[in-house]
């Protein structure tokens, strides 16, 4: 089984054109966050996530790591945020539900119910578990399409810049990539049922 | 948005009925508009359905791009070197304190041979009546010898050294 290629070091990246670039992409944040949360691109929560994520995104530009793509990383973001509100809500949910807290004061029981927004060792764990399931099925792929995976996300190409490489139709690359990307999404599958947001596509 | 008709998918590729096709959301959610015909790109800002796909079109790219990008997770496991010079340091220890012992060994023997005695007696007697008293001896044996083996088999460090 041929071994997929190391991430390549990127040149120098500056602050002000990461932030310029999050900013860009706020219909992006705004479908994953709608997609998360399976409400309209126009809805007040949406709306509230999407500033949320280009907040944190401003912010902490200076943790995006050199080499490190803005967009995934942006996405990723979004996606967090979606899930804690569907988290906060659940658990709003929860405690309109629950009885009354008692008056003995218990502080245990009341540190347990603040909520931890770090991942937890489970989904850091789940992470990596999906990590090494995604390269395992990357590898099993035909070779056209894990071609155009790599360059696509390893190398930064675009699809244009990809077929130019491997003189094909544009069309065969955005063929490539969306069925390759379908065969991995069968195989990791069941952890996208965990985390409530649907099917890949 | 590219104007070059040679870089733009064609409209059988990007349209699937009234919605985008699946190509078309995946280069949507890749971040690729400059090869999505204007209508489409209309078309997926308007459309709710097609937005939420794309949605999880972009975290589709952005799991496949992050496991592609992490480095690879190497577990080794080191096995614990025998600590030789320790044993060795331990014995020589044991020797030593036990000299003055040795040394009145020929008087304990002779003082304790009825206890030797009477155990072998008691040994024999057990093997002759059956094998039952050896079984034990051998089970108890073998599960001594099983513990040392999980204690030397065991791992001293996981090392995830690219994690």
């Amino acid at each position: 089984m041929p071994e997929l290629p190391a991430a390549p070091q990127m040149p120098f990246f500056s602050l002000a054109a990461v932030r310029e670039e999050a900013a860009s992409l706020e219909p992006v944040v705004r479908a994953v966050v709608a997609a998360v949360l399976r409400e309209g691109r126009k809805h007040p929560d949406v709306d509230d996530c999407t500033n949320e994520t280009l907040r944190r995104a401003l912010e902490g530009a200076e943790r995006l790591r050199q080499g490190e793509p803005v967009r995934p990383w942006l996405v990723g973001i979004a996606r967090h945020v979606a899930l804690d509100s569907l988290r906060a809500k659940k658990r709003r949910r929860n405690r309109e539900a629950e009885a009354p807290p008692d008056s003995t004061g218990d502080v245990g029981s009341l540190v347990d119910k603040i909520p931890d927004a770090a991942p937890s060792a489970g989904e850091i764990l789940s992470g990596k578990q999906r990590d090494t399931r995604v390269r395992e099925a990357i590898e099993r792929l035909a070779p056209v399409m894990r071609d155009a995976l790599v360059k696509f996300h390893l190398e930064g190409k675009s699809y244009v810049q990809i077929a130019q490489e491997m003189n094909v139709p544009l069309g065969s690359v955005a063929t490539w990539v969306t069925r390759g990307r379908k065969a991995i999404a069968a195989e990791i599958g069941r952890d996208h049922a965990q985390d409530h947001e649907g099917k890949l596509q | 948005m590219n104007d070059d008709p040679k870089n733009l998918l064609p409209d059988a590729l990007v349209w699937s009925g009234e919605h985008l096709s699946e190509i078309a959301l995946t280069a949507l959610g890749d971040g690729q508009d400059k090869i999505i015909p204007q209508n489409a790109l209309d078309h997926a800002a308007s459309c709710e359905s097609c937005g939420a796909a794309m949605g999880h079109a972009a975290i589709a790219s952005m799991h496949v791009g992050n496991a592609l990008r992490a480095p690879i997770a190497e577990v080794t496991i080191e096995r614990a070197p025998v600590p030789w010079l320790a044993m060795i340091g331990a014995l020589v220890l044991a020797i030593v304190g036990s000299a003055p012992s040795l040394l009145e060994a020929p008087r304990m023997l002779v003082h304790q041979m009825p206890v030797v005695l009477h155990g072998a007696n008691a040994l024999l007697r057990g093997l002759a009546g059956g094998l039952g008293p050896a079984v034990n001896f051998a089970c108890a044996a073998l599960l001594i010898l099983a513990g040392a083996m999980v204690a030397r088999a065991m791992p001293r460090a996981w090392s995830a050294n690219k994690f």
